[in-house]
């Protein structure tokens, strides 16, 4: 069987622990920027930290869908599908919000993070509908 | 698109889970194939039928085919 491999989901794990290291440190770094007196250089490090991570985790986003079979990609895929329209469609009501006088403190890049927290349900609908 | 997974692999006496590690895809792959929830693609459906010694006619059979021809 030449397309048949085995099912690891080490790469997924280590692309949820990048992902949570990730958080973890901007979090840290925006408080650390904003509370600790740093040099610049050292400013400059610890701005880069999570950037650093994220593309770390990119890189295991590749290798997590390469360990997955038809299925499971099939369910990122509609996940992805459902989460980063749904992201557009809150950026837009931000935008038209604006537009219209309201939510002046929201900036329309607030709602990329949204992005992640919906495609927590979005994975789970997906996973429910090939249950 | 129907399929006769399930009687094969009660045949065999397989899990879902073994089946699944002889294909080399998830359980939950399996299950969805079976209840037809998802109809696999062609490499996958010719590794089933080559594991089940059949040709892809014999495990798998368009959703409009007659009741009948199912149990076959």
């Amino acid at each position: 069987m030449e397309h048949a491999r085995s099912v690891t989901r080490r790469p997924v794990r280590w692309l949820y622990l990048t992902g949570c290291l990730t958080l973890v440190s901007v979090i840290v770094v925006s408080w650390a920027l904003e509370h600790a007196s740093l040099q610049p250089p050292a400013r400059l490090a610890l701005a880069l930290v999570p950037v650093a991570l994220w593309a770390g985790a990119i890189a295991f986003v590749v290798l997590a869908l390469r360990s997955l079979d038809e299925l499971q990609r099939r369910i990122q895929l509609e996940a992805l599908a459902i989460a980063f329209p749904s992201a557009m469609l809150l950026g837009m009501l931000v935008e038209y919000l604006q537009k219209a006088g309201f939510a002046r403190d929201l900036a329309v890049g607030d709602v990329w993070p949204v992005m992640f927290l919906l495609y927590v349900p979005a994975l789970l609908f997906a996973h429910w509908r090939y249950r | 698109m129907k399929n006769r997974l399930r009687l094969l692999r009660a045949e065999r006496s397989w899990s879902q889970a073994e089946l699944a590690e002889r294909l080399g895809v998830s359980r939950q792959t399996i299950n969805a194939i079976e209840k037809l929830r998802y109809d696999p693609s062609l490499p996958l459906a010719f590794d089933i039928a080559r594991l089940f010694g059949l040709s892809i006619e014999d495990v798998f059979e368009p959703a409009d085919a007659p009741a009948a021809s199912q149990s076959t």
